[in-house]
């Protein structure tokens, strides 16, 4: 019954909802826009005015830039590989019937809800600390010495500490996916004398890509902005170890002082973050369809 | 949960699940246990940790807004 009448009606209604959404997204995104054009740095007011591309000039030619790019990469795709295969194992092995299925579904799924800071507290204080951390006691037990696990391999220990985050996110999303297959479907391909490997390969994998894309998709997106864990524990470092684009971005605008070229650092990463969704999405935007 | 399953593969996949269910969890476990250890206590190895005195100074502390030293 939308009638021309009605249609305006609701185009009215929403106009506020819209508005206030347009102007919560537009703001912040043209002020950085703007500040990253110009010359903004806290230590020196009375330096102001248009500075063309050479913010954006600073932020790439930095040494710590490649460094930051490569390690914002390897994070997202390290987290992905170890969340997305880890989740599918998780999620088919809670599929399957036993004792204590939702105590177990629920101890899986508590880091979820654990704070990014906290998380990396007691990772780094209570388990990766070489001396008094449980590794080091562990490592100590067996004869050997306490391994420094963030400043020996700090990328890698940040990895663990996020993949151990979003495991139960991963984990969710594909056990519900899995819990809506047909069991009829798999008691046929068990009749028609498929192995176990088969009907993971050609019922229970094509069943879950939907879920899976999704999952990639957000953590994707909640992975390229991967900031407290860092700086909790390593502060970037060594040297530019474990530093990413979020990072790179704080240290430029907070710790410099150059709101200029943290902004435009900024807008480098919105670009960046455009170019992984737009290849992200033909890659595997096809599953949504459908 | 319409098919019957062995008793044996279901246990097998309930003492799998189970332990990798305890690992995941165990950070949050073993956080909680230290919030109720003093301070001289957490640091120490599992098995101090684990039989040493139970308190929970820790909780006053936060409570009173008093931060004896900083973390990080």
């Amino acid at each position: 019954m939308a009638t021309l009448h009605t249609r305006s009606l609701a185009k009215a209604m929403m106009t506020p909802a819209v508005a206030v959404l347009l102007v919560w997204m537009v703001v912040p995104l043209v002020m950085t826009i703007w500040f990253s054009f110009q010359q903004y740095n806290l230590l020196y007011p009375e330096r102001t005015g248009f500075a063309g591309f050479t913010n954006f000039e600073y932020f790439v030619t930095d040494f710590r830039f490649w460094a930051a790019i490569s390690n914002t990469l390897v994070l997202v795709l390290g987290v992905l590989a170890i969340t997305s295969v880890g989740g599918i194992l998780l999620a088919l092995l809670l599929d399957q019937p036993f004792r204590g299925q939702g105590i177990v579904r629920l101890l899986v799924l508590a880091p979820f809800f654990v704070m990014p800071t906290v998380s990396a507290l007691v990772w780094k204080n209570m388990f990766m600390n070489p001396v008094n951390g449980l590794f080091g006691h562990l490592a100590k037990a067996f004869g050997y010495q306490g391994y420094d696990f963030l400043g020996q391999s700090p990328l890698f220990s940040i990895i663990i500490m996020v993949a151990w985050q979003w495991l139960p996110f991963a984990t969710l999303i594909l056990l519900t996916a899995l819990q809506s297959l047909d069991r009829e479907q798999i008691e046929a391909s068990e009749m028609d004398g498929a192995s176990a490997l088969e009907r993971f390969r050609y019922i229970i994998l094509p069943h879950m890509t939907r879920a899976l894309t999704v999952v990639i998709l957000i953590q994707t997106i909640f992975l390229l902005s991967i900031y407290a864990e860092i700086l909790v524990t390593t502060n970037g470092g060594p040297g530019t170890a474990s530093l990413n684009l979020p990072f790179l971005v704080y240290l430029n605008s907070i710790v410099d002082n150059d709101v200029g070229i943290g902004a435009a650092g900024g807008v480098i990463a919105i670009i960046l973050a455009n170019i992984v969704a737009f290849f992200l999405m033909r890659a595997i935007g096809k599953n949504l369809e459908a | 949960m319409a098919r019957s399953v062995s008793t044996t593969r279901s246990a097998i996949t309930g003492l799998a699940a189970w332990t990798i269910g305890i690992l995941i969890f165990f950070p949050i476990l073993w956080i909680i246990i230290l919030s109720f250890k003093s301070e001289g206590d957490a640091i120490g190895t599992p098995w101090h940790i684990l039989t040493s005195h139970w308190t929970t100074e820790a909780y006053a502390t936060v409570r009173s807004a008093r931060t004896t030293s900083s973390t990080s």
